[in-house]
């Protein structure tokens, strides 16, 4: 390594420490083995050696020489002031600042080269550090750094006192020393108080520094907004902060200067000056105050006072505005007590208009904007009473206020003012309210068809779909009362086409009963699906079944299997699943139940219900699916204790059908209606003794006759039910009993007709077996098994005839018709015989 | 025929207040008894004393034909004399109130100087080393 010249030879430093003078010529080629900080592009040697040096001491190279030696070999080898201060430059470009006092150089010279090397590598502290020991009055580059350093130093906290000390020299000649004294000084960077010279200063430093000219022109809007000028070149607003813009807005009356989210940071006073101004937008304004309900409430009265509520009228007391209100809901207690202004005596003026007081006014009273208004009104109202046509007294101003046109009717009476052609051309709008109008008057007066040529004069003119919609009804109103329900829903029907209302609907629902049912019961339907309210939807589903009921069923359109049409099965559908009452719930499911029982037993019907799981779900859907299953649910629903009052009438009214049923059917022998009482009395849902008695006779006496006329024979369950029931009655007073006795008695006989029935059959099929083995044992060797078998046989008919005897016997005496006694003894006696001449042959 | 409607004969709006039905009462008993007219004075008591029985809410009816359909229509549209607009409430603060005027310029101060500073640290590139504004010589004088 070669460390520096001596004797005019090159002075060598060995890894091992030796050195060695060699001839320059005989100096080998410099080597390639830089790394780490020895890649270093030093400006001199010395430099080039304190890189090594540091590349050793930080380990990036695996060279042996000793750090210190080169690094006192590069600092005694730098003799003139040039290498001297390119050292430097070198020293602290390799981050080793402690090396500069090393280096012979003036102490300022030192410090300023410190400062700069302390701000490039962001030491804040020495960088102030090193420019406070500069001297004063020289470094003007300072200003520079400083400026730069500013924002750094101020977030550092740091101590900015010797900065004034440090530009004074230069605040006559540069701006920018004077700006930096400015933002050094504690608590000095109030621009409310900037001066003249300050703004001066501040100008001058945008002039004359650097800045890119987008910024300068930021930097000169900004200076404009604090001193309350326009500025010279608007729209390099953007970047400003939010008082800057208000500034601006409120110098420019610029709109989109202030974001809705900065409104509620701006003072009350300002943010209404720059409403004024018009430089805030309403919506900006309304949007962005939300903290303070005070400010907020302020500002909705000041920008949407149509948004305020009463309360809030109230709570700022705002008069105007009040009475106003008061007026306009007719609250004339409110009106009277607001004491007197110019608003209050307007508005009571309005009102004594409106009663037809026009002789008491006085224009003086209302507002001078409507006092010109007022004196034509008085002078109509004096047309009126000379008994002129007051369409004389007509005057524009006085028509083109819509809010007057009742004022209008009322002076000229409800159909004083006929919508002739003239005025038609002269104010259609005004002519086409005045016709519907008069079209309602005309069917209050029960003038039907004045009404219906007023409607029909207001279609004429009417383009706006709810003016017509309304004429329609009014004119279908009168058609409807002169029997004309055909021409009544053309009209309604023309109407409800587009938008149209639940009033409409119900309508067509009222006029169309007579003419066409079913298109009554349509609108009703979709009133059921649209009307706003639950209990119009259900007036409506009533008013369709009743519609429905008392016409012609099989007139209306059915696409289905179940009764309901469908006119209304639909909406009815969606209407039992909607957000019903519990009692309008099992009411439609009982309609249900009853017209669409395949449809609600049907595992989803219900499902979107919240009904879906009471008691009422569950009885009508198993309602629909079969009268069994109803009465299984209702029986757990009374073993379960306190059945609701519903499920006590629907016992009653079943209790009530099925006695009609049953004893029109008795001698029906087709019919099963049997089990249905008999499912009553199984499940307990009976009331009394007596009604489980009479139910018991009327099931079994219908299910034995059914099975009887079948041939097939009853269960011994009912046979046991049969004596059961007999023993019950048995126990019964007097006049139960004898009510019940027919009951009974048939009930008693039908079984004992099915027994004799089953006991023939059983006898004729003994007989035959008796005279098979007569055959075989008259054919067999006695003793052969043929002729054992013969007498089992025998044995077994005996006890055959046995059987079916002792079966019968309880009968005799309880059954009381000859003729089925008559059966049973003779049904015994051949029992008897058989069995004798089985005995015989048994011997 | 057409089932008789309370509210026509009475002459008032469907589902109108008992209230309004027995003022409507008297009036149309007036106007009877002066100019007659298609009712009678048994079918003003039969009306006002259906619309004193009827349903809770009579708009819940689907059994009385409805007139108006849409009261609405009735109501003539826009602003005017009898229906005048809102009126926005009266400035309560003082104009260009020097107090509020002097918070907003001092914070407009405060964003200012961040401003120059920012604008200054941005734009003002340092030195590599301190030779080159002009070298030390010139630096330092």
């Amino acid at each position: 390594m070669r460390i520096g010249e001596e004797q005019g030879q090159a002075k060598l430093l060995h890894e091992s420490g030796e050195t060695e003078l060699l001839d320059p010529a005989e100096l080998p080629s410099p080597s390639d083995w830089e790394e780490g900080s020895a890649t270093y592009d030093a400006r001199t040697p010395a430099g080039r050696l304190i890189a090594v040096a540091s590349a050793i001491g930080e380990g990036s190279t695996k060279r042996k020489w000793d750090p210190d030696t080169l690094q006192h070999a590069a600092l005694e080898s730098a003799c003139d002031l040039l290498t001297r201060r390119l050292l430097a430059v070198d020293v602290l470009a390799l981050g080793r600042p402690e090396l500069l006092p090393s280096i012979e150089l003036a102490a300022s010279e030192r410090d300023w080269l410190l400062a700069i090397a302390a701000a490039r590598a962001g030491d804040a502290l020495a960088a102030l550090s090193a420019l406070s020991r500069l001297p004063a009055d020289r470094y003007r580059p300072k200003l520079l750094l400083a400026a730069g350093q500013l924002q750094a130093w101020r977030s550092a906290s740091l101590d900015l006192t010797p900065l004034p000390v440090q530009v004074a020299p230069f605040l006559q000649s540069e701006p920018l020393a004077r700006l930096i004294v400015r933002l050094s000084a504690p608590g000095g960077d109030d621009s409310a108080a900037l001066t003249g010279d300050e703004i001066e200063v501040v100008t001058e430093a945008i002039d004359c520094s650097p800045l890119a000219a987008p910024l300068a022109a930021e930097m000169r809007a900004a200076i404009a907004a604090v001193t309350g000028r326009t500025p010279e070149r608007p729209g390099q607003e953007d970047r400003l902060g939010a008082n800057l813009r208000v500034l601006t807005a409120l110098v420019t009356g610029r709109k989109g200067l202030i974001d809705s989210s900065e409104v509620d940071l701006i003072p009350l006073p300002i943010l209404d000056d720059l409403i004024e101004s018009g430089a805030v937008t309403d919506d900006a304004v309304l949007e962005g105050s939300a903290k303070n309900p005070h400010r907020t409430r302020y500002l909705k009265a000041r920008l949407t006072p149509e948004n305020l509520r009463d309360t809030e009228v109230d709570q700022l007391d705002h008069h105007e505005e009040r009475v106003r209100r008061a007026f306009l809901y007719g609250d004339t207690k409110t009106l009277e007590s607001l004491g007197d202004s110019d608003a209050t005596r307007h508005y009571r003026t309005l009102l004594a208009i409106r009663a037809g007081k026009l002789s008491s006014v006085s224009p003086a009273d209302v507002l001078p904007e409507a006092r010109g208004l007022v004196e034509d009104l008085i002078q109509l109202a004096g047309v009126h009473s000379d008994g002129r046509p007051i369409s004389e007294a007509l005057t524009d101003r006085l028509v083109l206020d819509p809010t007057i046109w009742p004022v209008l009717t009322e002076i000229a009476g409800p159909t004083g003012l006929a919508p002739t052609p003239q005025l038609k051309d002269r104010y259609p709008a005004f002519c086409e309210w005045l016709a519907l109008h008069q079209a309602r008057e005309h069917l209050f007066l029960g003038n039907w068809e004045r009404a219906i040529a007023a409607a029909d004069f207001c279609l004429s003119l009417a383009e706006a779909e709810t003016v017509r919609d309304e004429a329609l009804n009014l004119k279908a109103c009168g058609l409807h009362y002169l029997g004309q329900d055909g021409r009544a829903i053309g009209a309604l029907e023309e109407a409800i086409q587009g938008v149209h209302s639940e009033a409409l609907l119900a309508n067509i629902g009222i006029v169309a009963v007579g003419l066409d049912p079913e298109v009554a019961g349509r609108h009703l339907g979709m009133l059921m699906d649209e009307a706003p309210t639950l209990a119009l939807r259900m007036a409506a589903a009533d008013r369709a079944l009743t519609i429905w009921r008392n016409t012609d069923e099989g007139s209306w359109r059915n696409s289905d299997n179940s009764p309901l049409p469908d006119a209304f099965q639909g909406p009815l559908r969606r209407l039992v699943v909607a957000q019903l009452p519990l009692e309008d719930f099992r009411h439609l499911a009982y309609v249900l139940a009853m017209y669409d029982g395949a449809w609600l037993a049907s595992a989803h019907s219900l499902t979107d219900s919240p009904h879906r799981d009471t008691l009422e779900a569950r009885f009508y859907r198993a309602r629909a699916a079969d009268l069994p299953q109803m009465i299984k649910v209702m029986g757990e629903a009374m073993a379960a204790g306190s059945a609701p009052r519903w499920l006590l009438d629907e016992r009653d009214s079943l209790r009530s059908s099925a006695i009609d049923i049953l004893f029109d059917s008795l001698d029906e022998p087709d019919s099963t209606f049997g089990t249905v009482a008999l499912a009553m009395v199984q499940h307990q849902v009976l009331e009394s003794q007596e009604d489980t008695l009479l139910f018991t006779g009327l099931g079994v006496a219908g299910v034995t006759y059914h099975l009887s006329a079948h041939g097939e024979e009853v269960a011994d369950s009912l046979v046991q039910q049969t004596h059961r029931m007999r023993e019950g009655w048995q126990r019964l007073d007097g006049e139960a009993r004898t009510r019940l006795e027919p009951v009974v008695e048939l009930a008693t006989r039908r079984v004992a007709i099915n027994r004799v029935q089953a006991g023939e059959r059983e006898l004729d099929r003994a007989i035959d077996i008796f005279n098979t083995s007569l055959d075989l044992g008259g054919r067999a060797e006695p003793g052969s098994p043929a002729y054992s078998e013969a007498l089992g046989r025998f044995r077994s008919v005996a006890s055959i005839c046995r059987s079916i005897r002792d079966e019968m016997l309880p009968w005799v005496t309880i059954v009381d018709r000859e003729d089925v006694r008559g059966g049973l003894d003779k049904l015994i006696e051949a029992t008897r015989d058989l069995e004798h001449r089985c005995l015989e042959i048994l011997g | 025929m057409p089932e008789r409607n309370p509210y026509l004969i009475l002459g008032v709006d469907f589902a109108v207040s008992g209230d309004v039905a027995r003022r409507a009462f008297a009036y149309a008993a007036r106007r009877l008894r002066r100019e007659g007219g298609a009712w009678e004075v048994e079918d003003l008591n039969w009306a006002l004393h259906e619309i004193e029985e009827l349903h809770a809410n009579p708009a819940d009816l689907v059994s009385v034909y409805r007139v108006p359909a849409n009261p609405s229509a009735f109501e003539p549209s826009g602003e005017g004399l009898f229906r005048a607009p809102p009126v926005a409430l009266a400035r309560r603060t003082p104009q260009l109130d020097p107090e509020s005027l002097v918070a907003v310029r001092g914070q407009a101060g405060r964003e200012l100087d961040e401003l120059l500073v920012d604008a200054f640290r941005e734009s003002l590139a340092l030195p590599e080393n301190g030779y080159e504004l002009g070298g030390a010589k010139d630096a330092g004088t």
